[in-house]
């Protein structure tokens, strides 16, 4: 009778003085749910640990009653939300609780895609993956194993990179082409930094936003939610402006003080007449300028070599001569120049539509340098570099395999003329998969990521799946990609890990979160850190020499890390751990103006001439003949000391503009989730959705879809140069003219992967990228709508 | 989902009952209410990020409505984001309204009930009682607000998914109106822990009580005491910024929002 005595316990605590409507119930059964060992009847707990629905690491406080996850709440002591918790996190739920889970590890015994799997255990399953890589690895080949990793930053990378270091494979292909990659890369370019900086935003004073999605998705939303409104309210009678530039009329241009429409793709012809105004009128931080930078005036090499400055690429930017490209009047874009003169600090970020197009990176760089312009880096309320907690491990010894393996190119062409001054473009893969080139992909591991569903070309995915001979699935919920795998190895969900979390760069605060089991693992997963470092171990010599530690727990704790500790302690994440399964989370102080690190560039200083990206065309490229010849073939216009300045050029679009009449503007909502939105009924549903939740929707202008004849509501198909898809129409004002818009992440659930055509948008996307940089244009495919017959 | 209540069903669905029927009973015999209990939702901190209607779904147990029901706009979100737009682009407006029940002090909604379905507590909640709801909908259509919703279904989860419920909150069944009730289960929850301790409830732990205001990252949801001139609801209702729906309706709603402000030079 234990259950009956638990539910009177439960019942006394809140039926006082019941009776009345005896009989008149709802008729439901709340569960007949077991209580788990270590929990008392009625036991409640609130365990602190950290969000992992999107990259920005916000703290959160799990509700746990009797064992059962049942709320998901911000934690109010965590430096990033305060308290503040997003709709993703606490659709947390949905996922711990998913109930199309997948059910421990599984091996494929039937055709590919045809869904039978065989149930196996993680110690055969273990065994299997180290056998198959073993093999590749003993014939030679230890190149042909490619990593697909999906998380930005944290410790499950490291321990991969740490892998596959070992083994000899130089394939560890990240998504940052298709991601935040342009503003990383302005960092990596003018300032030597790897990581996204971060923004001062609590002291700011003026706000100018290229493209980024500040309240709709980027990697810091929740954190911006609450610095907005402390930027507006936070301070009686002072308030800081936010300028808004897209072509798109989203919830950020909404909530914006001033939104400005431009032409897509014209973000940095925009960035330099701003620049232009305020050095033609004075208005920049000369002081800063001059103490801070470089290549701001034309200059001689040490050779004596004359080169071109910021100052001369601007004075060709002047705003009459940009309007028209920017569809900005003139007089707008010296008013908004004079008014991030007058309203120091000022923040400029570029990022999302802004650095989406062929010339992203350009973009992204002559938005940075508004920020030296106006001497708001390393400022209190400027731009700062990321104050970065956990380092590495130190590094292992390497066999001959592994030498001659790292020594292979990259499939993701990193080293190669198109992505010169990338990190690899995840979108040239398929390619390579299906070419053979440079070298035959044996095995491909998915570790959070699912291409097919979430990169561009998803037809090209798929067929490129179907090519590699062995694919490793980590998902825990079922996807595109992993219908196509011979083994899947379910992840936990991040609500039973235990592991540290590197959050997303905020608002500078050297800061690390702690991520700690909430319930007990379902589903028989497990995570992958520990797959990784049982993965290495159970292959002998070369890979378990590097990975000393018994299981994914004890590297976690043997990490070394940056803040400061009491004497005697090692500085390595196990020295925190105490005090973090307490509080969630473990920083340092904020700092301002250091110097000495926030410029790792050859110069020391900010760089508007990049000398990094002078030195590594000069590496890529055998001279400057092969490299103009990249550039005529790409359609590059600026020659010379111009590609190591921020720059404009027209974009360039993938489809034919009379075949395809439109602009496809593909974005993400509040509710794009790790994995997208189609899996979680509360992210589908939110009440903005309106009637069309569960649709695929694409958004019109009302005389656009006037002159298709498509109404609120109708199916029509969307069409790109890369594939179609039946979608619903959306009417809104807020779309310019000629561009159609793309909320990512739909689609059906359970997933349809035998489909030929690509739910939830990216599939429609072509590979199409920025010609120097490989970063993805996502905002460079043209489309057509087509009424659907009735 | 079986239809026969098990003993925690049953127990759970009558503290229900018995946390919104308690407070008016003992209305008349008792002296004039303590607390009058109000929300200030502030516009210019709002981005529209709709984390109150998840949490308050979370917190309330609303089923998620699902293809067909969405479609149909038989959605239940007692938080809702209503959205107002106008102009063409690209002159554009939009603006965002946060809306949970406005806890009229004279709401049309009980006069209409032919059953004494929903009440308004002595201190100022309006109550729905799901047991005596005959599923007429005439508070729905005489709500100008647009606040209350009717439960076209049965409520229904996956099994999974029926484990993260909220042990506080007893689902609502098929056919009756359902709607905020200002998370009354964590007032009577914040009652009882003061008293326990033996003093009075304090605006600090008031102030972002419902779930729906715990949730906000931008702070812009705050709950609390209009009787306590101390509180921070009350001092913003008194805002030259706040405002209320429809005020001419004279319902008098105790959810104030406080309008966007313009940035100056």
């Amino acid at each position: 009778m234990r259950e009956l005595s638990r539910r009177e316990v439960l019942g006394a605590l809140t039926a006082l003085g019941a009776g009345a409507a005896a009989g008149c119930g709802s008729g439901l059964e709340a569960g007949d749910f077991e209580i788990p060992p270590g929990w008392r009847a009625g036991e409640e707990r609130s365990i602190p640990t950290t969000c992992g629905q999107c990259p920005a690491g916000c703290g959160i406080k799990v509700r746990v009653f009797e064992g059962r996850a049942v709320k998901i709440e911000g934690n109010p002591a965590h430096p990033i939300n305060a308290g503040g918790i997003g709709p993703k996190g606490q659709a947390g739920l949905q996922l711990l609780y998913h109930p199309d889970r997948i059910r421990g590890p599984q091996l494929r015994n039937g055709p590919r895609g045809s869904g039978r799997w065989t149930q196996i255990t993680w110690d055969s399953a273990i065994e299997r993956l180290a056998a198959e890589l073993g093999a590749l690895r003993r014939a030679g080949h230890p190149e042909g194993l490619v990593l697909i990793d999906g998380e930005p930053r944290g410790v499950v990378p490291r321990l991969w990179d740490r892998f596959l270091r070992a083994y000899g494979s130089p394939n560890h292909v990240t998504h940052a082409s298709t991601s935040e990659g342009a503003r990383a890369l302005a960092m990596r370019w003018m300032q030597g930094s790897t990581e996204l900086p971060a923004y001062d935003w609590e002291n700011t004073g003026y706000v100018l936003g290229f493209g980024v999605g500040l309240f709709d998705s980027w990697c810091q939303t929740i954190h911006m939610s609450r610095a907005s409104g402390a930027l507006r309210r936070g301070k009686p009678g002072q308030r800081a402006k936010f300028v808004h530039v897209a072509s798109r009329f989203s919830v950020t241009a909404a909530k914006a003080d001033e939104w400005i429409p431009i032409e897509p793709g014209a973000d940095g012809a925009l960035a330099l007449a701003l620049a232009h105004v305020l050095v033609r009128d004075g208005l920049y931080d000369r002081a800063f300028v001059e103490a801070h930078t470089f290549g701001f005036e034309d200059f001689r090499d040490e050779h004596g070599v004359a080169h071109a400055g910021f100052r001369t690429v601007i004075a060709e930017f002047a705003p009459e001569k940009v309007s028209r490209t920017t569809g900005v009047a003139a007089d707008r874009i010296v008013r908004i120049a004079h008014e991030m003169g007058a309203h120091p600090p000022v923040i400029a970020l570029g990022d999302g539509s802004a650095c989406g197009a062929t010339n992203g990176l350009g973009t992204a760089m002559a938005i940075h340098a508004l920020n030296a312009l106006l001497g708001s880096v390393e400022r209190t309320g400027g731009v700062l570099t990321e104050r970065r907690v956990l380092a590495s491990w130190p590094p292992g010894e390497l066999d001959g395999v592994a030498r001659a393996g790292l020594a292979a190119p990259a499939v993701d062409g990193r080293d190669t003329a198109r992505c010169a001054l990338g990190n690899g473009a995840i979108q040239s893969v398929p390619d390579a998969i299906l070419s053979g080139r440079p070298y035959p992909v044996k095995a491909l591991l998915l570790y959070r990521s699912n291409p097919a569903f979430s990169k561009p070309e998803g037809r090209k995915w798929r067929e490129a799946l179907g090519a590699v001979p062995f694919i490793v699935s980590f998902s825990p919920l079922p996807d595109e990609s992993t219908a196509w795998a011979d083994l899947v190895l379910p992840d936990h969900t991040y609500l039973e890990r235990s592991e540290v979390v590197e959050p997303a760069p905020s608002s500078g605060l050297p800061l690390i979160g702690l991520r700690q089991p909430v319930v007990a693992p379902r589903r028989r997963g497990m995570a992958t850190g520990d797959v990784v470092v049982r993965l290495a171990r159970a292959m002998g010599a070369p890979t378990a020499a590097v990975f000393p530690w018994p299981d994914y727990a004890a590297a976690v704790g043997a990490l070394p890390q940056s803040l400061a500790s009491k004497d005697g302690t090692p500085r390595v994440v196990s020295a925190l751990l105490p005090a973090m399964h307490e509080t969630g989370t473990a920083s340092g102080e904020r700092s301002f103006e250091q110097w000495d690190t926030a410029f790792a560039t050859p110069s020391g200083r900010f760089e508007f001439y990049s000398q990094g990206i002078r030195a590594r065309l000069g590496a890529v490229f055998a001279d400057d003949d092969a490299l103009n010849r990249h550039l005529v073939a790409e359609g590059v216009r600026d020659r010379g000391d111009r590609l190591c300045l921020p720059r404009w050029e027209p974009p360039r679009f993938a489809g034919d503009a009379a075949a395809f009449p439109f602009v496809l503007a593909p974005y993400r909502g509040i509710n794009y989730a790790e994995g997208g939105v189609r899996h979680l009924p509360w992210l589908r549903e939110l009440p903005a959705a309106g009637l069309l939740a569960w649709e695929e929707t694409i958004d019109m202008n009302p005389d656009d879809a006037r002159h298709l004849g498509l109404a609120q509501g109708e199916r029509a198909w969307l069409e790109s140069p890369v594939g179609r898809r039946r979608v619903c129409v959306r009417i809104a004002p807020g779309m310019r003219p000629g561009m159609v818009g793309m909320p990512l992440g739909h689609g059906p659930w359970p997933p349809r992967p035998e489909d030929p055509d690509i739910a939830g948008g990216h599939g429609l996307l072509a590979a199409l990228s920025d010609p120097l940089s490989g970063l993805h244009a996502h905002q460079g495919t043209r489309a057509r709508v087509r009424k659907e017959e009735a | 989902m079986s239809t026969t209540s098990s003993r925690r069903g049953f127990l759970t669905t009558l503290a229900g009952a018995a946390a919104v029927l308690a407070p008016s009973r003992r209305a008349s015999a008792e002296p004039p209410a303590v607390h009058r209990w109000g929300m200030v939702i502030d516009l210019d901190r709002c981005t529209g990020c709709q984390a109150c209607a998840v949490a308050c779904r979370a917190e309330n147990n609303v089923p998620d409505a699902g293809p067909t029901n969405t479609s149909k706009g038989r959605s239940i979100f007692w938080m809702n984001l209503l959205t107002v737009s106008e102009g063409e682009y690209p002159v554009l407006r939009q603006q965002f309204f946060p809306a949970p029940c406005n806890h009229c002090e004279d709401p049309p909604c009980i006069k209409v009930c032919p059953v004494g379905a929903t009440t308004r507590s002595s201190e100022g909640i309006i109550q729905q009682v799901p047991e005596r709801c005959i599923g007429c909908r005439l508070c729905e259509v005489s709500c100008p607000y647009t606040r209350r919703y009717f439960n076209w279904s049965h409520p229904e989860w996956p099994e999974e998914e029926r484990e993260h419920l909220n042990p506080d909150v007893t689902p609502r069944s098929h056919g009756v109106i359902e709607k905020c009730l200002f998370c009354h289960h964590r007032i009577r929850a914040a009652k009882t822990a003061a008293q326990a301790d033996g003093r009075s409830l304090k605006d600090a732990e008031l102030r972002k009580l419902p779930a729906c205001a715990q949730s906000c990252p931008a702070e812009a949801i705050v709950f609390g005491d209009l009787n306590d001139p101390e509180s921070e609801v009350r001092r913003l209702s008194e805002s030259p910024r706040a405002f209320r729906l429809l005020e001419e309706l004279g319902t008098r709603p105790k959810v104030f929002y406080l309008r966007e402000a313009k940035w100056q030079e």
